[in-house]
């Protein structure tokens, strides 16, 4: 019997041991996913539960003028959310609410300023925003963002209906309180392909990584209420401001550069126009302008070919104001003097199969220095060039700067190279400015050598990087390329250019300017285009202590093609208006 | 013995003395969340300032509204020499 007992709850014992195995088998491998397969997320969902986790976006540095006005500032702006479980109001109702409080802008200005199309335009974007909304809401039943980059105002109105459940996650946009007044200087903001913001183009671009902030990070144990537990854990990460860049930019040089650029160009019937405005001392940049131009807060409304600054960014032919570089470089060399007088000024003078012209088919027989510079003789200039030398005339060519980037902190400066094989016709042609390459900016920064006592100096637009430690910018001398005598007397023909020159007419009374007229045709496809011109001049005053050294140049102007009837009017203009600024007496 | 007592007496007044302190900590917690979104909401209020400041100033807007007002730019600059000067 007793044997018969235990051979029958044996099977039994050993059934329940098996479940029991069963059991535990099945709770270890239940444990198992929890804990490492779903380990990570429930961890991390737990501390979302006891940890408070802020992140604060911090602000992009700001970009100030010389006269601390601002010229790029930040503006906050908010991400609208809405939590739906904490949400107490009517969902439905909620797209049509907020998309009423929503600020909405019409892009197209015929739309625009059309009074009936444009309340019918405003419907639309305001029904489409309704509509994006209520399709999300549809989908989620969490979190959902219901708008994004609206302003403190919309923010304000819509706190004032007194929904619960809304969020408002703040970020930070580019604002430009002088519109496009430098826009080609500052560049603009856009997103990298993370969607992060990134500078493109000017100094956003070239000082990214300084204009560049870091979010704070703080995480901290809450209370089942939210509020922070000071005995719990807390975490920082910390954040760091972007730093910001004081420019030597003036904002009223600025102001009266762009003003009358603008007016230049309906007066003179020009396609665009730039103008730079350098320290000839420091080479900071006072003022740099360009039109047509772009506005950096609407960037992407514009044709991405306004977005590059002509002034560093194009290469153009100088023409006769890269004269006084050549005469210059023979003045330094030594190989002419004042007095000295050309033998082959009397025609035409001929090179292989061409023939350097006058650009006024006037011819004057044992010209000097001066009467070439004052009249702009290309026959003089080559004259000058053979005494100078063709390796020479190349060599003094590079030093001042030329076929080289000038080291200009802005993203998106070019330098043409030179040409490797130099022939008899190139040295003659490049000695008054034709078939050679050069940026704007290479023009001023060489002319302003001579400015200098012949030290080139090296351009910047940022005159002190400021964060926890400033770090300012000093002006740096790349080399000197001739010597102060050589530069003392090449402005002696400079001022004599202004005062005798084609554009006498046009120089304000009273100050001693130094400057030198150029009207480069545009080469197209291959040859050059007798009706396109680039106008442009050149100088710098007061010419004995210079202030500035100004470049005008304008293309293919309308009303007439020379340089002495456009681009010079307008560079006394606005150097009149900045020896006033500058507080500037005259000297005559 | 003696020293049992005296640690477990110790012990004893660090366990309520956290407890009172981890107390006030939670009511000071509240005050320290109401600091936080106080600053937060000055910071903003300083940039939305900064920023009107910065538009009301600006050229742009400034050249708007003396336009408006009727001034002109003077077209002729007088410069007066040190010695066309009245100096009593």
């Amino acid at each position: 019997m007793q044997l018969y007992t235990t051979l029958s709850m044996r099977p039994r014992i050993q059934a329940f041991f098996l479940i029991v195995i069963f059991l535990l088998a099945a709770v270890t491998l239940r444990l198992a996913y929890w804990q490492l397969i779903r380990g990570a997320e429930l961890r991390a969902e737990a501390r979302q539960q006891y940890s408070d986790r802020n992140i604060e976006i911090t602000k992009r540095g700001e970009i100030i003028t010389a006269d601390n006005a601002a010229l790029v500032i930040n503006r906050p702006v908010y991400n609208l959310g809405v939590y739906l479980p904490g949400f107490t109001g009517e969902v439905r109702a909620l797209p049509e609410t907020i998309s009423n409080l929503l600020e909405y802008e019409i892009t197209d200005p015929i739309i625009a300023t059309d009074s009936l199309r444009a309340p019918l335009y405003l419907t639309e974007l305001k029904n489409a925003a309704s509509a994006t909304m209520s399709a999300r809401l549809a989908k989620s039943n969490g979190y959902v963002t219901l708008a994004q980059n609206i302003s403190e105002t919309v923010k304000s109105k819509i706190h004032e209906t007194g929904l619960t459940g809304l969020t408002f996650d703040q970020d930070f946009t580019r604002d430009y309180p002088e519109a496009s007044l430098s826009a080609h200087v500052t560049g603009f903001v856009g997103r990298d392909d993370g969607g992060n913001p990134l500078g493109y183009f000017g100094l956003e671009g070239y000082y990214n990584r300084e204009l560049t902030s870091r979010s704070r990070i703080e995480a901290q144990e809450k209370d089942a209420l939210g509020n922070p537990l000071l005995t719990g854990t807390w975490e920082l990460l910390p954040g760091r401001l972007g730093r910001s860049l004081k420019l030597h930019l003036d904002r009223g040089v600025q102001h009266a550069v762009v003003s009358e650029l603008a007016k230049a160009l309906e007066r003179y019937g020009a396609a665009s126009g730039e103008v730079v405005v350098m320290d000839p001392k420091t080479g900071g940049i006072l003022a740099m302008a360009a039109l047509p131009t772009y506005d950096p807060s609407r960037f992407y409304l514009y044709d991405s070919s306004l977005y590059k600054n002509p002034s560093i960014a194009n290469t153009y032919e100088p023409g006769s104001t890269f004269k006084v570089l050549v005469a210059a470089a023979a003045l330094n060399e030594g190989v002419i003097t004042e007095t000295d007088q050309c033998d082959i000024c009397a025609g035409p003078v001929a090179i292989d199969k061409y023939s350097i012209k006058t650009w006024n088919g006037e011819y004057k027989k044992d010209a000097t220095p001066e009467d070439i510079i004052v009249h702009s003789d290309n026959t003089g200039m080559v004259w000058m060039q053979r005494k100078l030398g063709g390796d020479k005339l190349v060599e003094y060519i590079k030093n001042f700067g030329f076929g080289e980037k000038t080291g200009i902190d802005l993203q998106e400066e070019v330098a043409s190279p030179l040409r490797k094989k130099w022939g008899e016709v190139d040295y003659a042609t490049s000695s008054f400015g034709q078939g050679i390459a050069v940026t704007s900016i290479q023009m001023v920064r060489a002319v302003g050598a001579i400015a200098n006592g012949g030290k080139l100096m090296e351009p910047h637009v940022v005159d002190t990087v400021l964060g926890e430690d400033d770090l300012p910018i000093l002006p740096k001398t790349i080399r000197t390329v001739i010597s102060e005598d050589a530069a003392r007397r090449t402005t002696e023909l400079m001022i004599k250019a202004v005062e005798y020159g084609e554009a006498k007419w046009a120089k304000p009374k009273g100050y001693t300017m130094a400057g030198k007229t150029g009207t480069a045709q545009i080469a197209v496809s291959g040859h050059y285009d007798a009706e396109k011109t680039i106008a442009s001049f050149v100088g710098f005053a007061p010419a004995h202590n210079p202030r500035f050294v100004m470049l005008v140049k304008l293309r293919e102007p309308q009303s007439s093609q020379w340089g002495s009837e456009t681009a010079a009017p307008l560079w006394f203009t606005i150097a009149k208006r900045l020896l006033l600024h500058y507080n500037i007496p005259p000297d005559q | 013995m003696k020293l049992v007592k005296l640690f477990s007496l110790i012990i004893f007044f660090l366990v309520v003395a956290n407890v009172v302190v981890a107390n006030a900590a939670v009511d000071e917690s509240v005050e320290v969340k109401s600091i936080n979104a106080e600053i937060t909401n000055l910071s903003n209020q300083n940039i939305v300032l900064k920023q009107q400041i910065a538009a009301l100033g600006s050229l742009t807007n400034i050249q708007g509204k003396v336009e408006a007002m009727g001034f002109v730019e003077s077209p002729q600059i007088v410069s007066l020499s040190s010695s066309s000067v009245a100096l009593r």
